[in-house]
């Protein structure tokens, strides 16, 4: 019996990887055991008291197989933990006991230690020495009995002998307890208690650590590289899959991210004097605050190649973002004609995201309503409609044939408001179509442009399309003659829908390029002034007369023309011109020379402030693939400027605060731009030299 | 599925032309992809011995070996992806004790001379090593 229990603890014990240890200490004191004592106190003595007590426990728990130990464990407490606390305490009688028992050879080395290790277990065996023994054993036991046993001291020893007592009969307890005053056996039972909870709280400590310990280096060992090899087959299903090619396809978009964030965060500035000196090289144009700096040039060897950029426009949303449109690269048919990329500009080496589309996109704008969606028009004449949430091809196009456009598709806008919007869109044969985002099966409205009466023929061919920031129905077009027409959207009081045939704006001898609405967000309303690009080596301004004010000037059937207000005079074709969206009088160009220039109208209206050109990548820009075809500010703080050209290159700039960013702005510069607006206006168009028709 | 190329173990090539870009940009070391699931390695590239100390190297095959039999190859591969792995799941516990409905979504380890960039993710753990400025 007693065998069999010693067995099945030796069992539970073998579970805990702490006892490991205490077992070969147990063995080699077996032989040695006051030695094997004092050398374990040695070898413990550096960690705290606490570990000296662990050992004692243990000690006690494997030396000594009493059958009064294992009974209450057995019976109500708490198996393992709260066992160990007791068989501790009744340490303390183990003397009295061992008479009994008669286990001398655990005897010898239970009081050496109790001796040497704590010092308020020592008082406490020579008090219970006098006693009777086995009677103590059973005050011992139990937590819940000694709370009880103020209000109920005769019943309890009774409860306990039934209970866990087996081995010693009931009166032989009862006659030794009545022995003692009660109150010095309450008074002993609380210094037990406090021993006791102390050792416990010890005991638990000191076995976390231990637990801790072993258990963790067989998990390290369980995580050994490999497992097993994988054969090819299953490496080439596992690299194969979905799962795996979007992983690596999400991850490596984060990592190389984080490869390409240019500031060291753990730079330390008190650490060293490296060279920080002015970065001037040749591709910074500017000095101080009027620095235009290239930042970074996005262009990818697989899809970038042989490609010309025909559009470029920032994400309203996130401002990193940047979109890029290319023509067909000739020299591969098998890839799709048409090509979208997006830029990030913290993504130096690759697309965020890549479009295509089947024919060659001409434009491509990011909707102002839903950071998600991309319009483009193509050369088919189609209307196409990407999703960064979607694969490469577009979510929705207009079909081939049918009602909608027939020719190229030059120029795109989304109009309206967040509610209620309307993609527009305008081909080359001079046909206007809006669509709603949802359904491009077949246009919203269709307008078919013509020239007013007084023209030779009735074509126009628009080669660009501009709306007013605040109007959605009234639009300007550029043709490829020079002219720029007026057009309304619906019929309207004294106008029908159409070119307005009452006004017209001549000044351009050639294509024009680009038309560009003041972005007007600011103190003085400048939504009136139009910045307009063209091939006939110029850039001029305009103010464009409300829709609603044309029909005061006059309603004979003779077209009134209006002549601009300025004109930039420029050594090179001029491709595209855009208004800073934060300075009310700073506009970029590029031109077919490959230069950028970002000039001022409130300081200097000869001569741009600065002028840069974008770095030459490796072999890719010569003479005839220097042009630059489009330019971008980004929407939100107006600090960089994106521009792209011949050689499929998309190339970012930053400027210094004097031409861009929120902070620098004021507002004598809204005045100012006034100012040189009204004088402008007194001194007449002719005064600008170069006149319209 | 034909597979051609022999080298990357027939990867598809839009994950092998992603990795191998990775792997050459300047200050990359080496790149790593592992199954979480199996802890079989699916990708390596570059060289994991050239940012260890050769002591380092030689305490870890010595610990390693005495379990191991023979796999431990001379590159140091598996044992890297080992200690990738447990970090990964050491990691992995701090946030999950902090949090349980939290997940790590990177983890990024600046050392001295090189950082380690990993992107763990609930079946593959993508690891890229990195020089860094000197500081």
């Amino acid at each position: 019996m007693m065998q069999q229990r010693r067995d099945e603890i030796l069992a539970k014990k073998a579970k805990l990887a702490e006892l490991k240890r205490q077992r070969e200490l147990r063995t080699s004191s077996a032989t040695h055991n006051r030695a094997s004592i004092g050398n374990a106190s040695e070898i413990l003595s550096p960690p705290p008291p606490k570990q000296d007590i662990d050992e004692y426990v243990n000690k006690v728990l494997s030396d000594h197989r009493r059958p009064g130990s294992i009974g209450p464990r057995g019976s109500g407490s708490p198996v393992g933990k709260g066992s160990r606390p007791h068989s501790v305490l009744s340490a303390g009688q183990l003397s009295n006991e061992n008479s009994e028992s008669g286990d001398t050879s655990s005897n010898l080395p239970q009081t050496t230690s109790i001796s040497t290790q704590t010092l308020s277990t020592v008082p406490l065996s020579t008090v219970y020495e006098f006693a009777p023994s086995p009677v103590k054993e059973v005050f011992s036991y139990s937590k819940g009995v000694q709370t009880n046993d103020e209000w109920l001291p005769t019943a309890k020893p009774k409860t306990y002998d039934d209970s866990d007592d087996s081995d010693s009969g009931t009166p032989v307890t009862s006659t030794p307890n009545k022995r003692l005053s009660r109150r010095e056996r309450t008074r002993e039972e609380e210094l037990r208690e406090n021993i006791r909870k102390e050792i416990e709280e010890e005991l638990r400590l000191s076995r976390d650590v231990n637990i801790d310990g072993p258990l963790k280096s067989p998990s390290q060992k369980q995580a050994n590289f490999p497992a097993r090899a994988l054969t090819n087959e299953e490496l080439n299903a596992v690299t194969s899959s979905d799962d795996f090619m979007d992983f690596v396809e999400r991850s490596s978009k984060v990592i190389e991210r984080a490869l390409d964030q240019e500031y060291d965060i753990l730079a330390d500035y008190a650490l060293s004097g490296g060279a920080i000196g002015e970065d001037d090289d040749e591709y910074t144009g500017g000095k101080g605050r009027r620095k235009v700096k290239e930042v970074a040039q996005f262009y990818d060897e697989r899809w970038s190649k042989k490609r010309m950029i025909s559009a470029i426009d920032f994400s309203p949303k996130f401002p990193e973002l940047v979109l890029a449109a290319y023509t067909k690269n000739p020299s591969a048919p098998h890839d799709p004609d048409g090509l979208v990329q997006v830029w990030n500009t913290h993504l130096h080496d690759r697309p965020e995201f890549v479009f295509h589309a089947q024919s060659d996109v001409l434009a491509a704008k990011f909707s102002p309503f839903h950071p998600n969606l991309i319009i483009g028009g193509a050369y088919s004449g189609q209307v196409l409609l990407w999703d960064t949430r979607a694969k490469s091809a577009p979510v929705q196009k207009t079909p081939l044939t049918g009602s909608g456009h027939t020719h190229p598709v030059y120029s795109v806008d989304i109009v309206g408001t967040q509610n209620a919007n309307n993609i527009i869109s305008c081909s080359t044969d001079g046909v206007v179509c809006g669509w709603t985002v949802d359904m491009l099966a077949q246009p919203q409205e269709l307008l078919a442009l013509t020239t007013p009466p007084p023209a030779k023929i009735e074509d126009i061919s628009p080669t660009c399309m501009a709306f007013p920031q605040t109007d959605p129905t009234y639009f300007l077009v550029g043709s490829e003659e020079g002219t720029i027409y007026p057009c309304h959207r619906y019929d309207r009081a004294g106008a029908k829908a159409g070119v307005d045939q009452r006004v017209s704006y001549r000044g351009h001898a050639a294509p024009v390029m680009s038309m560009d609405f003041h972005p007007a967000r600011g103190p003085v309303d400048l939504g009136d002034l139009v910045l307009t690009s063209s091939l006939d080596w110029s850039v001029k301004l305009w103010k464009v007369r409300a829709p609603a004010a044309t029909s005061t000037t006059g309603t004979t059937g003779e077209g009134h023309s209006v002549a601009p207000i300025l004109d930039f005079m420029r050594e090179d074709v001029v491709y595209d011109a855009a208004w800073s969206p934060i300075k009310p009088g700073v506009f970029a160009l590029v031109d077919g020379a490959g230069s950028l220039e970002v000039w001022d109208i409130t300081v200097d209206t000869e001569v741009p402030l600065t002028k840069v050109q974008p770095s030459g990548r490796k072999g890719g820009r010569s003479m005839l693939s220097k042009s630059l075809n489009r330019v971008a500010w980004d929407q939100t703080e107006g600090k960089r400027i994106a521009t792209g050209g011949i050689d499929g290159a998309v190339t970012v700039f930053e400027v210094g605060p004097d031409l861009g960013g929120k902070e620098s702005a004021r507002n004598e510069e809204w005045t100012n731009v006034k100012k040189l607006l009204a004088r402008l206006e007194s001194q007449g168009p002719v005064a600008n030299g170069v006149n319209g028709l | 599925m034909p597979s051609t190329d022999a080298s990357t173990g027939s990867v598809p090539s839009s994950v092998s032309e992603t990795i191998s870009r990775l792997s050459a940009k300047p200050n990359v070391k080496a790149t790593m992809v592992l199954d979480r699931s199996n802890n079989a390695i699916l990708q390596t590239n570059g060289s994991f011995v050239s940012f260890r100390s050769a002591d380092s190297m030689r305490s870890a095959v010595n610990t390693g070996v005495a379990s191991e039999t023979t796999s431990i190859k001379e590159d140091g591969v598996e044992e890297f992806a080992g200690m990738i792995s447990s970090f990964v799941s050491s990691a992995g516990g701090l946030v999950q004790d902090l949090d349980t409905e939290d997940d790590i979504k990177l983890l990024r380890l600046r050392t001295k001379k090189h950082e380690l960039v990993i992107v763990p993710d609930a079946k593959y753990i993508f690891v890229v090593v990195h020089d860094t400025p000197p500081a």
